[in-house]
């Protein structure tokens, strides 16, 4: 092992092996380095301060280090400094004392580097994890009470004859804000699933169909939920029941952690129906809505529904299931709660969720797509991947509405949650 | 022109977009995703004050978010020149302890001036502005967003400023 005139000291104090020391003078001349990360001895010279913003930065606090050592409280250390040193990337902790040089009796900075990437990338992922799940809650939070007082304000203007255009427009344009804040970004499926499309044609600016992932921890497992919701009144006030549906949907899962579909739905029934005060009576706005809970690990999908089915394909076979054949606010006195289906998942198995907006699409003879066509296409295209899924049922659609109206918002998903 | 350097830090909540602030400041770029910082990260920019005549080198320090500034080790305060305390305009968790920070930031650095911003302006209506205005009771220097690049730039620009004296 090579040895050092004045560094060997402080290197015996050390077990870690990835720990560097330099010693330097004020002026920034570095006298001695042991190189084990980074070879600082090559910028002989250069002046320290020159090499490093970070040294840069603190000189003044170096120089008071020699000059005025009780202004500083010891040791001086600069833990988890995310700053690659020299050539090299990494989390380092630095800390840094005084030398007296043994004959000169010149003052000198010992600068300790250790290299504790790896201590930290664990540490990172517990920190991420913590700031990202404070920060969603606070945020359902906050978003659920005003989506809650703006359906308020809104259902007090519908009485009046004259709703003032700009109020209006910009309620409209929130709504739009925050339904693109909900919808969950494709790179996020990518990393859940082996594959999927999401094809979403919104009629609207403020649109009544929305859909909902998220990937959750509950005891261990890890949970994938993805919901499709479509409002069946069209306009603002659908559009602000999915969007409300959503926030409790979130709230449910992701604060509450209730993980089973079918209680899930329960729960979003009983609040929405608390919150806007609907007493049994008959409800304008009613919601269809799919939730799926996908457990890879244990190769299992659980999944409930209201008026909304959910395809599956495995081996060219294509099974439908239907969930509960009624609407999501249902009074209290027709209501019986959801029901459950619990299906195995296979390699390659795909699923399938679509609004009625797709299979409602008239053509110019006033046929509707219907479900026998979409079955088709879907079983027909099974093989291929997700992107072409999504652009041969585009591309039918496209077809099917030539010179008519678009019918409503449309939303069909298509998942592969493992891949071969 | 006369060369100056300067050691300014960005303190603050985590998640408020202390490091999308630089990183539109420096590099001119924004990313969605949320990676927090551990410890500290560094850059560098110079910028041109013309009314004193100096360039002044900034050394930015973006500092690992946390509840209370209080639990920032110590040794990051020392030297700076000057403070960007960030608050995130859609989350008030972010700005019920402002004042217990800047009580303790002042002492540690009673010389350091404190630039108070409030970012992510583009996710806020004109209501929820004025909102947060009266919430935080204190005056907010700049409302910025790392997202479209506003008032990132005048923010960096005025501290630089306030720092040379
Ligand atoms: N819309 C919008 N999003 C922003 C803005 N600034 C930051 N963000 C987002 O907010 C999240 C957090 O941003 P960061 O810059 O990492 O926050 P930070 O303060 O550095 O967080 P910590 O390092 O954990 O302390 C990221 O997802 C950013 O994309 C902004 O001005 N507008
Ligand atoms: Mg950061």
């Amino acid at each position: 092992m090579r040895s050092f005139k004045y560094i060997d000291r402080y290197k015996q104090n050390y077990k870690n092996k990835r720990i560097q020391f330099v010693l330097f003078d004020l002026q920034g001349n570095i006298i001695e380095s042991c190189d084990t990360l980074v070879n600082i001895s090559l910028y002989q010279d250069v002046s320290i301060f020159d090499l490093s913003p970070f040294l840069e930065s603190i000189k003044d606090v170096l120089a008071s280090l020699i000059l005025n050592p009780d202004k500083i409280e010891l040791p001086l250390t600069y833990p988890r400094l995310e700053i690659p040193l020299l050539t090299r990337e990494g989390v380092f902790d630095y800390s840094f004392e005084t030398f007296t040089h043994p004959e000169t009796k010149e003052k000198y900075i010992v600068w300790i580097i250790e290299d504790n990437t790896d201590l930290y990338q664990y540490l990172w992922k517990v920190q991420q994890e913590r700031n990202e799940t404070a920060i969603r809650k606070e945020l359902i939070v906050i978003q659920t009470q005003k989506i809650i007082q703006l359906h308020r304000s809104l259902q007090e203007k519908t009485h009046e004859l004259h709703v003032k255009e700009y109020e209006l427009k910009n309620q409209l344009v929130y709504t739009q804000k925050v339904q693109q804040t909900l919808l969950a970004n494709s790179n996020k499926l990518n990393t859940w699933f082996a594959d999927h499309f999401v094809l979403f044609l919104p009629k609207n600016t403020a649109t009544s169909s929305l859909y909902y992932a998220n990937q959750i921890k509950h005891n261990q497992q890890t949970l994938q939920f993805v919901s499709l919701l479509h409002c069946t009144a069209s306009g603002i006030t659908g559009s602000f029941l999915t969007t409300t549906a959503i926030f409790f949907l979130r709230e449910i899962i992701e604060i509450e952690q209730l993980i089973q579909p079918h209680l899930v739905l329960d729960s979003l029934r009983s609040k929405l129906l608390n919150i806007f005060q609907i007493e049994n009576k008959q409800f304008i706005e009613n919601l269809e809505i799919a939730l799926l809970c996908i457990d890879t690990a244990q190769e299992q999908i659980s999944f409930a529904s209201a008026k909304t089915p959910l395809w599956l394909i495995q081996q060219s076979n294509l099974q439908k299931h239907e969930g509960s054949n009624f609407l999501l606010l249902c009074p209290d006195d027709q209501f019986t709660p959801f029901e459950q289906s619990v299906l195995p998942l296979y390699p390659c198995t795909k699923l399938y969720l679509t609004t009625q907006g797709y299979l409602a699409q008239t053509n110019i003879e006033q046929l509707p797509i219907g479900v026998s066509h979409f079955e088709n296409l879907i079983l027909q295209h099974a093989e291929q991947s997700m992107a072409e899924q999504k652009q041969i049922l585009h591309a039918f659609f496209e077809q099917w509405k030539i010179h008519q109206e678009q019918t409503d918002d449309v939303l069909v998903i298509g998942l592969q949650p493992i891949g071969v | 022109m006369q060369q100056v350097s300067k050691k300014v830090i960005l303190i603050g909540n985590f998640g408020v977009g202390k490091t999308s602030l630089v990183r539109r400041f420096v590099y001119q770029k924004f990313s969605e995703e949320y990676l927090t910082t551990l410890g500290v990260k560094i850059d560098k920019k110079s910028v041109e004050i013309k009314e004193k005549n100096t360039i002044a080198n900034l050394i930015i320090w973006d500092i690992a978010g946390e509840v209370s500034q209080t639990q920032v080790p110590q040794s990051y305060y020392l030297g700076s020149h000057g403070v960007i305390y960030v608050l995130d305009i859609t989350r008030p968790s972010t700005y019920t302890r402002i004042q217990e920070d800047l009580d303790y930031v002042k002492r540690l650095l009673p010389k350091a001036p404190i630039c108070i911003v409030g970012n992510k302006v583009d996710l806020v209506s004109a209501q929820d502005i004025e909102k947060f205005k009266s919430s935080v009771m204190i005056p907010v220097h700049f409302l910025t967003s790392a997202k479209d690049g506003s008032n990132v730039e005048s923010m960096f620009l005025w501290i630089a400023s306030q720092m040379i004296g």
